[in-house]
C-alpha cells in the first residue's frame, strides 16, 4: 500500500503556499473582491495564481446612506483611465463597510485595476503595487526535478469567488488544468496551514448521481447557528452543505436544495437583511443570473431546504425546483453588493446605452423607477387623492430623489 | 471625504496604453489536445497550446465546434467569467458545459450532450483569437475527430502495463495505460519514487495519442524498489478517477484501486 511519504509528493490539485510580502509587485490580474473588514481588501489574482490582501486606510464612516446614480459610469471610467471604453472588462464588486465607498475590479486593456468610487462619481485608481499587501499562492506542485517532452504549464487556480467569514478566507475555483470543484480554506491573516476539499453534488436524476462541478458563486451564512456553505453552480444547482464538514482532505456532498434553471449562470450569491419602518430585519438570500432574473429567496426558506432532504427527482424541461424563489426584475445586473441597510449597489449595464451602470437598487423594491416609463410619468397624471394614490406618490417621490431626479418630484 | 491611498502611478500602471492592432500575426496553434482521432462523447475538455501569449479576454467567440456540414454547434463550452488560461497566457482550457455532460441535469435533459457517438466533428480556432499584442492567428486551425460511446470506466493502474528499464542505464521506463489519460495528469500526477522515498528527477514522454507514459531518468537507474506513485486526482478525457466516475452513482461500491506500482530494474 501507499505511505503518506509516497503521496505527500503528490500536491493533490492546489498547494496553497503562503507568501508574505511587505509590498508586493503589482498583481497579474483583478478579478474576485471581498473586504476581510474595513482595512483589509482581498484581490484575486487567477492568472497570477494568488490571493494579495491589500492594506487600506481606514476612511470616515458613511453616516447618511445614499444611492448611487451612476449611470454611463464606464464612460467616466474610460476617461479617467485613458483608455477605450471597449478596451475595459469588469471583473467585480465590493461595498466598502464603513464608507460605503464602491471598489470595483477591472481589466483597462491588459492591466489590472481597481478603483474606488464614490457617490459623487469621483473615481480613484487603487496604486495596488504601492499599497502594503500580504499575499497567498494557489500554486501547483513545486519543481520537483521532472521535465515534460513540451513545455506544460501546471494547472493554477482561477478564482470564481471568495468569501470571508470570521478569519477564514473560503475560495472557490476552476483549475486552468484539470477539472476540479476544490474549495479552499485559508487562515487570515494569512499563513496558516489552508485546508482543501473536494465538494461533490448530488444531482436530481432517478438514481442520484453526484459531479464534480465548478463552484461559480457562493456565501457563506448563519443557518441556525450552522456555518453553511450556499454555492450556486455552473448549470444552477444551488447547494448548501455545512462549512464544519469541510475538513482538510475530505470529499462531502452537498444538499441539492434548487435547480434554478438551465442555461443560465450565476453570477452572484449574496446575503442581506431588510428592514421595515419599525427597524426589524428581514433576511433574504439574492442570486444574481446571467440570463435569467435574480431569485430572492428568504433566509429561512434556504435554512429549512438546506435541513430537509435535498432534490431527489429529475427536472424536467425548463423547470425550474426545490425551495421557492421570488423573481426580481434584475436582469442585466452584472454584479451586486450589500451596500447599506437601504441599497444594493449593482454593476449593471444599460441596454439602451450599452454602458455599464454603477447604480443602486433600494431593497424590497429592486428596481429603479427610472428605468421605467409608465403612466405616472404623464405630465397630467394625478395622483389619487386616497390612501394609496398619496401612499404611491410618497414612495415615487422618494424613488425620484436617490435616483437623481429631485426635479420631477410631485 | 475617504481617506485611502490615492494611485499616482495610474499613468505608469496603464502605460501598455490602448491595444496595438495589427493586420497580421504571427501567433499560431502549436497544439491541441487529447490528441485522438476518437473522442468519447462525454469529453470534458480541449487544451489548447498557443505558440505566444495570447489576450486574455474573449477568446470563445474565435472557437468554434462544427458538425460533419460545418455548422457550428451552439452551447457546447462552459463560457466562464474568466477564461481558463495558464499562468504564461499559452494554454487555454475549454471546457465542455458539465451541465450537458452529466447525466440527469436540467441542461442534459434538455440538450443532451454536444457530442454524439459515431459522428465526425470539428474543433475549429479562427484567426480572430488575439495574442497579448491584439494580433490575430498567423492561420485558422482545425482539428478533426470522431466521437465515440462514453468512456464510464475509470482508468485502472492495476490494468496497467509496466516495461522494466535495466539497471544501470537510463532506459525509459514505459507503462502502456488502460486508456488515453488526460495529458497534464500524466505530467502531473505520476511520479517516479526512488528508494530514498523522493521522486525521481528525469524527463516525460509521451506516445500512442496519451495512452502511453515513458520516463527517462536523469541518473542510471540502481539496483533496488521503486515505485510509481498515482495522485488520485489523475482524471481520463472524461474526467473518470481511479475508482471514481466522473458521473457516479451515490449507491456506486467502493472501487479500490492500486495507488502505487512497485517495479524494480531488471539486473543487466
Amino acid at each position: 500500500m501507499t505511505t503518506p511519504r509516497l503521496l505527500a509528493y503528490l500536491t493533490g490539485f492546489t498547494a496553497i503556499v503562503s507568501a508574505q510580502a511587505a509590498f508586493a509587485d503589482a498583481p497579474m490580474s483583478a478579478t474576485v473582491l471581498e473586504f476581510a473588514d474595513p482595512t483589509t481588501l482581498f484581490v484575486a489574482d487567477s492568472a497570477g495564481a494568488a490571493i494579495h490582501a491589500y492594506t487600506l486606510l481606514e476612511g470616515e464612516a458613511a453616516t447618511e446612506s445614499a444611492a448611487y446614480t451612476l449611470e454611463g459610469f464606464s464612460r467616466a471610467l474610460a476617461e479617467t483611465l485613458a483608455v477605450a471604453e471597449a478596451d475595459i472588462t469588469f471583473n467585480d464588486l465590493a461595498v466598502h463597510p464603513t464608507t460605503q465607498a464602491a471598489y470595483v475590479s477591472l481589466t483597462a486593456g491588459t492591466t489590472p485595476v481597481v478603483v474606488m468610487v464614490t457617490q459623487d462619481g469621483t473615481i480613484t485608481p487603487l496604486d495596488l503595487a504601492s499599497l502594503p499587501s500580504t499575499s497567498t499562492e494557489l500554486s501547483t506542485a513545486a519543481d520537483d526535478g521532472v521535465t515534460f517532452w513540451r513545455d506544460i504549464p501546471a494547472a493554477t487556480l482561477t478564482v470564481t469567488d471568495l468569501d470571508y467569514a470570521d478569519g477564514t478566507l473560503f475560495v472557490s475555483g476552476l483549475s486552468t488544468g484539470e477539472f476540479a470543484s476544490t474549495l479552499h480554506q485559508i487562515p487570515f491573516p494569512f499563513g496558516g496551514d489552508a485546508q482543501t476539499s473536494s465538494v461533490e453534488i448530488y444531482h436530481a436524476v432517478h438514481d442520484q448521481m453526484e459531479t464534480r462541478a465548478p463552484i461559480r458563486a457562493m456565501e457563506i451564512l448563519d443557518l441556525d447557528g450552522v456555518q453553511t456553505l450556499v454555492a450556486a453552480y455552473t448549470c444552477t444547482p444551488l447547494v448548501t452543505l455545512p462549512t464544519s464538514g469541510l475538513t482538510d482532505g475530505a470529499h462531502i456532498t452537498g444538499n441539492t436544495i434548487a435547480e434554478l434553471g438551465y442555461g443560465n449562470t450565476p453570477l452572484e450569491v449574496l446575503s442581506f437583511d431588510v428592514f421595515d419602518q419599525e427597524g426589524n430585519a428581514s433576511p433574504f438570500v439574492l442570486v444574481i443570473n446571467r440570463e435569467l432574473q435574480a431569485n430572492l429567496i428568504p433566509l429561512e426558506a434556504v435554512a429549512a431546504a438546506a435541513n430537509a432532504p435535498g432534490l431527489s427527482e429529475p427536472v424536467g424541461l425548463g423547470m425550474a425546483a426545490g425551495v421557492e424563489t421570488i423573481q426580481t426584475p434584475m436582469s442585466g445586473v452584472f454584479q451586486a453588493a450589500d451596500q447599506d441597510a437601504q441599497f444594493l449597489l449593482t454593476l449593471k449595464r444599460n441596454l439602451d446605452t450599452g454602458a455599464m451602470d454603477l447604480v443602486s437598487f433600494r431593497k424590497g423594491v429592486y428596481l429603479r423607477l427610472s428605468d421605467f416609463i409608465s403612466e405616472y410619468d404623464f405630465p397630467d397624471y394625478v395622483y389619487a387623492d386616497n390612501q394609496m394614490g398619496q401612499g404611491t406618490r410618497g414612495f415615487h417621490n422618494l424613488m425620484k430623489a436617490e435616483e437623481g431626479f429631485p426635479e420631477l418630484i410631485e | 471625504m475617504i481617506r485611502v491611498l490615492l494611485a499616482i502611478g495610474l499613468a505608469a500602471a496603464v502605460a501598455a496604453g490602448p491595444l496595438r492592432a495589427c493586420e497580421v500575426g504571427e501567433t499560431t496553434v502549436a497544439e491541441v489536445y487529447p490528441t485522438a482521432a476518437a473522442l468519447p462523447e462525454n469529453m470534458l475538455r480541449f487544451y489548447i497550446y498557443f505558440s505566444a501569449p495570447m489576450g486574455l479576454d474573449d477568446i470563445l467567440p474565435a472557437i468554434d465546434l462544427l458538425d460533419a456540414e460545418g455548422r457550428v454547434l451552439e452551447g457546447v463550452f462552459l463560457s466562464n467569467r474568466y477564461d481558463l488560461w495558464s499562468a504564461d497566457r499559452t494554454r487555454l482550457t475549454l471546457l465542455f458545459d458539465p451541465g450537458r455532460v452529466k447525466t440527469g441535469l436540467a441542461a442534459n435533459n434538455e440538450l443532451g450532450r454536444a457530442l454524439v457517438a459515431g459522428e465526425t466533428y470539428q474543433l475549429s480556432i479562427t484567426v480572430a483569437a488575439e495574442d497579448m499584442e491584439g494580433c490575430p492567428l498567423a492561420s485558422a486551425h482545425r482539428v478533426t475527430f470522431e466521437a465515440t460511446e462514453a468512456d464510464v470506466l475509470s482508468p485502472s493502474p492495476e490494468h496497467w502495463t509496466l516495461f522494466a528499464p535495466s539497471v544501470g542505464t537510463r532506459q525509459p521506463l514505459t507503462l502502456y495505460l488502460d486508456g488515453p489519460v488526460d495529458h497534464l495528469s500524466l505530467a502531473y500526477r505520476l511520479r517516479v519514487i526512488g528508494p530514498d522515498g523522493a521522486p525521481v528527477a528525469g524527463r516525460i514522454d509521451l506516445d500512442e495519442a496519451e495512452t502511453q507514459w515513458h520516463f527517462t531518468p536523469r541518473a542510471e537507474w540502481s539496483a533496488a524498489t521503486y515505485h510509481v506513485a498515482i495522485d488520485p486526482q489523475l482524471e481520463d478525457l472524461a474526467g473518470n478517477r481511479p475508482g471514481v466516475l466522473f458521473d457516479q452513482p451515490t449507491d456506486a461500491p467502493v472501487i479500490d484501486w492500486l495507488p502505487t506500482l512497485t517495479w524494480s530494474p531488471a539486473p543487466s
